[in-house]
């Protein structure tokens, strides 16, 4: 598996590479924005006069001082070049806007909401790789023999059944056998630490399971790739031991392609926030997403596919950055 | 890139078998395929059974998917009701036979477009090169980078406020448009493969011009690999829809496994515990199916691919 990019070389090959991993950012937000944009000015209004009329047909033609004064907040009597521009403008001030419905500042409730995604998002890659590092080490170097057999079963397994679904199974038998049920009523950390846990730790663990099953392909592959390697050779030659050898010299070098599929993770992570918050009735980002689409909110629909965009190409980054830290190999 | 055909791929090739009749040609590999790679036979057998199972709904199925029996209430298993029955009294097994529709259809509906656009701009931008191929992978970077759960919950949620659109082909559409990029990508490293190989100049020196080169040259060999990404995508494209549906963005009406576990549901499951169980079983099963015969086919195909993933989003 090589690296997922090419890395230019020659004078000043570092900012170049920064600046192309950047306009690349850029891009992504800037096709996200453009998606959710077109959604809700330019199909909507194909079927309604705009996004207002379409809330206000949901919910009885209330107010017709309130649309009009909606109508006027979001400008939509402007055209649509500087409708763009006019949400660009605003995103790039840090104003989010307000809910429709609570009149609550996105950025407040985004504050609130994102620590609990991301704690989510932590414990489960921690805990992924905790599971698949192990098992990927074990089924490489013990190739073709059982423990081979189980790990590679296993990542199979867990690669084709949804995680949201365990989590269900789990709810279920667990109140049916030991009559245990999660918490209901959500509790931050800094309010109740053991009640957060408490709630926290069933869907972290769940939630890592998904990208496991990756991680222990490419741990293993990359460990029966480097056990290969001459290096290796001459570590056992020069009378290391077993140990040693795996985890000092083999490991270590397995392990770099394995932060691009934590890259790519990433996004599962990202995207079953969504699933395991609606579930667990977590109050994360993705919860946020799911009540707002449904309520059509949509200020907060646009500003959280934002943030979430945002997340996404930021952790990129940090991805394709770390190459150079874990491989002195790689030089721009 | 070996040129592989079904006659000579490696494993499951034998003597003398291109001297056979076509039929049993095709027999003769796929005993062949059974024998080296049975879990992928296993995993053939789930995707045939499925798209049977979809096909002939209305005549397996011992009810109407949508058929109350208010007397017959969350049965968890009877006679008349194999796998008991919901809230409402809805055959379980029907519903879950009807279920494999939205799966199939969803899951080819969206292949079909990922796959089809995918070798477009996969084999012209890995065949012209230079800076059409820069600005196109470029544009395909960041279409990979896409939050993809994120924008099928807003594109859906919107959408299904609008009146009279199929949200069922707002699914295929949706779901598939999001899974060209990265296919794309693989298929344009396989031409990136056979781009240079003696027999691409040899056409070339005979006169054979882009088109008729990317035609009967080119496409011939990616077939294969698009032949892969395509079934290990099937996989990928029935969890997006059953994750989907579970969060309530799925069509209504029609009975889907994913829509099944969703929240109306979920307060029943401790009386009938069925209902949390066969759709995510199905569900489970159908992935499991596609995943190990796309990888087994990948194995048979080009080995050197193997461990390299076959993840989607």
């Amino acid at each position: 598996m090589s690296p997922p990019h090419r890395f230019p070389v020659g004078e000043n090959a570092v900012g170049r590479y920064v600046a192309q991993r950047l306009m690349l950012a850029g891009m992504t937000l800037v096709i996200v924005s453009l998606i959710v944009f077109t959604l809700l000015r330019v199909v909507v209004p194909l079927f309604y006069a705009d996004a207002v009329d379409l809330i206000a047909g949901e919910y009885g033609h209330g107010d017709p001082a309130l649309t009009k004064q909606l109508r006027h907040d979001y400008g939509l009597s402007n055209s649509l070049p500087s409708q763009y521009a006019g949400w660009v403008g605003q995103l790039a001030r840090g104003d989010l806007g307000k809910s429709l419905f609570n009149g609550r500042p996105v950025s407040l409730e985004i504050k609130d909401r994102l620590p609990v995604s991301f704690e989510l998002g932590l414990i489960g890659i921690l805990s992924g790789l905790l599971l698949a590092v192990p098992m990927g080490v074990v089924a490489a170097v013990r190739q073709d023999r059982w423990p081979d057999y189980v790990f590679r079963t296993f990542a199979i397994v867990s690669h084709s059944v949804p995680g949201f679904w365990l989590a269900i199974v789990i709810i279920t038998f667990g109140s049916l056998w030991f009559n245990w049920a999660p918490p209901l009523k959500f509790r931050y950390l800094q309010q109740d630490p053991i009640a957060h846990i408490k709630i926290m730790l069933l869907p972290a663990l769940l939630i890592g399971l998904t990208p496991s099953a990756g991680l222990v392909r490419i741990v293993r592959t990359q460990m029966l790739e480097v056990l290969r390697q001459d290096y290796v050779r001459t570590a056992r030659a020069k009378g290391l031991g077993n140990s040693t050898v795996i985890f000092r010299h083999a490991l270590r070098n397995a392990l770099i392609p394995v932060v691009t599929v934590i890259g790519l993770s990433l996004v599962t992570l990202i995207a079953g926030t969504a699933l395991f918050e609606s579930i667990f009735s977590l109050p994360g980002m993705g919860q946020y997403l799911v009540t707002s689409v449904s309520k059509l909110d949509y200020p907060v629909i646009m500003s959280t596919n934002i943030i979430f965009a945002l997340l996404i190409v930021a952790s990129n980054l940090a991805v394709d950055l770390s190459y150079t830290v874990l491989d002195p190999r790689i030089r721009y | 890139m070996a040129i592989t055909t079904p006659a000579n791929l490696p494993g499951i090739s034998f003597s003398r078998n291109a001297d056979r009749r076509l039929p049993q040609r095709w027999l003769f590999a796929l005993g062949g395929f059974a024998r080296h790679k049975p879990l992928g036979f296993f995993g053939l057998i789930v995707v045939l059974a499925l798209i049977g199972t979809a096909i002939f709904a209305p005549s397996i199925a011992p009810y109407q998917p949508n058929k109350l029996d208010l007397r017959h209430k969350l049965v968890v298993s009877s006679a008349r009701h194999r796998l008991g029955t919901d809230k409402t009294g809805r055959d379980v097994l029907s519903r879950l036979i009807y279920g494999a529709r939205v799966s199939i259809t969803v899951g080819f509906g969206a292949v079909a477009i990922t796959t089809v656009f995918a070798s477009l701009i996969g084999m012209v931008s890995g065949y012209r090169g230079g800076w059409f191929d820069s600005v196109v992978q470029r544009f395909v970077d960041a279409w990979q980078a896409m939050p993809g759960l994120i924008i099928l919950i807003t594109f859906l949620g919107i959408v299904r406020r609008l009146p009279g659109v199929n949200l069922l082909l707002a699914m295929i559409l949706a779901i598939g448009v999001l899974g060209i990029a990265g296919t794309s990508r693989l298929i344009r490293s396989a031409v990136l493969a056979v781009r240079s190989a003696p027999f691409i100049e040899s056409a070339h020196a005979s006169g054979a011009g882009g088109l008729r080169i990317l035609v009967y040259y080119i496409f011939p060999n990616v077939f294969p690999l698009i032949l892969v990404a395509a079934t290990l995508g099937l996989g990928g494209v029935i969890l997006a829809e059953a994750s989907l549906s579970f969060l309530g963005f799925g069509p209504a009406g029609q009975p889907s496994w994913g829509q099944m576990l969703s929240v109306d549901g979920r307060e029943y499951m401790r009386a009938q515990p069925g209902l949390a169980l066969w759709p995510g079983i199905c569900i489970g099963l159908a992935v499991f199916g596609f995943n190990v015969f796309g990888d087994a086919l990948r194995d048979v195909i080009d080995p050197r691919l193997r461990g390299s993933g076959g993840k989607r989003r």
